[in-house]
């Protein structure tokens, strides 16, 4: 049975138990188990019921030596490709201290937040497993104020708490079959697979929409929780919006952005935007002077 | 078997994550709440401009007393009670990692020893073998330790400093 027949199974059963409302991913992994041991392929059942467990959103994250290691690869490819980090010691350390003050909202305690301000004139932010976020000299450049910056360094950070990459990854390597994608800290062409892997999504194809939106929504919060303006990411991407047509990177990776300032309009205004919070543009425009 | 199965299964799966990650629900009075940020603000009254009446760390049990806006007023294990914003807060304790790099740069932890952690420095070996092979150069991977480096010099201390300098201040 090929790869697609496991996923065409998986997929019938999980649809059938989608019906219900509920869906008990154990249960359900457990019933693709034991269809495929009377069939007599118990290999296939395992791969068929982790799968499904990964798409269920039940997937076991990577271990953190493992998460470490990949965004480490795709840190060093990222600069490499993408332009380097900026030699303006004054500066990273300002939006380093911006990224763990919003850093202290978010919930994943292991991590420890790196974002470096990279020489490139595009507007984009990224942000590899591990807590490396990068946000381009161009978008930094189109900002306003440190509300902005915090905004979108909490959206990456929210990307990082939902292990979106991760979850990226994963669904990719079942629909089309990849073996070893995810397997970083196995063997070299393992690695090198799964970097190779990650900065295609990061870059070329950029998250499934949902993912956006939802590191959108997150990101408001963990930004209005650590204190800054939650309107932030919301002004910087009407901004943006304006800008769509001369420009590549973020724009090319994420939905339009007319979409998310009307998604962020509704939260904010449910209540999330009266809470208020620092803008900070006297200080922002001050610390980033350097690159205006 | 047909490619379209796959994609429909992707399509309904989509559709039922979408909606599991909608909107949190509001918790009642009497419910448990958690603390779900690394660190969050117990205030004596619902504005944001009220004394603080405790710090809470990650996990902390809390029981709903009343919901008011986008807070809660909350009870604590030991008897203290005042509004957190329900932001930082889930139904569900949050997971939280003691292993390896568990617990570095929390407030528990000295500056001193903050700034000696090598937990977050120096690159994993397959990284090291990159640059080994040529698929990056000596001065992107200076970047990247540079980045950890700069990480690991930042002590709580100086982000209160810089929190109070800009009034950046968790309601």
């Amino acid at each position: 049975m090929n790869k697609l027949m496991t996923a065409g199974l998986a997929a019938a059963l999980l649809a059938a138990a989608g019906c219900t409302g509920t869906l008990d991913s154990s249960a359900l992994q457990e019933s693709i188990r034991t269809g495929f041991e009377i069939a007599g392929n118990r290999e296939q059942g395992e791969q068929a019921a982790s799968a499904t467990g990964d798409l269920l959103g039940t997937f076991a994250p990577l271990p953190p030596e493992q998460e470490r290691a990949l965004g480490e690869g795709i840190a060093l490819t990222a600069l490499e490709t993408h332009g380097a980090r900026l030699p303006d010691e004054a500066l990273q350390r300002y939006v380093n201290l911006v990224g763990r003050s919003v850093a202290r909202a978010a919930s994943r305690a292991e991590l420890t937040y790196m974002v470096a301000v990279t020489d490139s004139d595009g507007y984009n932010a990224f942000a590899g497993p591990g807590g490396y976020v990068f946000v381009t000299r161009g978008l930094v450049g189109l900002m306003r104020n440190e509300a902005e910056l915090a905004g979108v360094i909490a959206h990456e950070i929210a990307h990082l708490e939902k292990r979106h990459l991760e979850q990226s990854m994963r669904r990719e390597q079942f629909f089309r079959g990849l073996q070893t994608a995810l397997r970083a800290g196995g063997n070299d062409t393992d690695y090198g697979q799964a970097v190779g892997f990650g900065q295609d999504i990061l870059f070329t194809r950029g998250y499934e929409p949902r993912f956006e939106f939802e590191a959108d929504a997150l990101g408001a919060q963990i930004a209005a929780a650590a204190g800054y303006d939650p309107n932030g990411l919301r002004d910087l991407l009407a901004r943006l919006g304006q800008q769509q047509a001369q420009n590549g990177g973020w724009l090319q990776t994420h939905p339009a952005s007319s979409r998310r300032v009307a998604e962020l309009n509704r939260m904010l205004g449910e209540g999330l935007g009266s809470l208020g919070g620092a803008v900070n543009e006297e200080r922002f425009q001050r610390a980033t002077a350097s690159i205006r | 078997m047909n490619r379209t199965i796959p994609i429909v299964a992707a399509t309904l799966l989509a559709v039922a994550g979408a909606s599991a990650q909608g909107t949190q629900r509001t918790a009642t009075a009497g419910e448990t709440v958690f603390v779900s940020s690394r660190e969050a603000v117990l205030r004596q009254t619902s504005s944001p401009s009220s004394p603080v009446v405790a710090t809470l760390g990650q996990g902390a049990a809390l029981t709903v007393r009343e919901v008011q806006g986008l807070r809660y007023l909350v009870e604590t294990g030991t008897g203290q009670r005042g509004y957190i914003v329900r932001l930082n807060t889930s139904a569900t304790r949050p997971r939280t990692t003691t292993d390896g790099m568990g617990g570095l740069l929390r407030d528990d932890r000295g500056a001193a020893e903050q700034r000696t952690s090598g937990s977050i420095r120096g690159l994993r070996p397959e990284a090291i073998k990159m640059r080994e092979d040529g698929e990056v150069g000596s001065a992107t991977v200076d970047d990247v330790t540079a980045m950890q480096d700069l990480a690991a010099s930042i002590t709580d201390a100086e982000i209160d400093a810089f929190n109070a300098e800009g009034g950046v201040v968790a309601p």
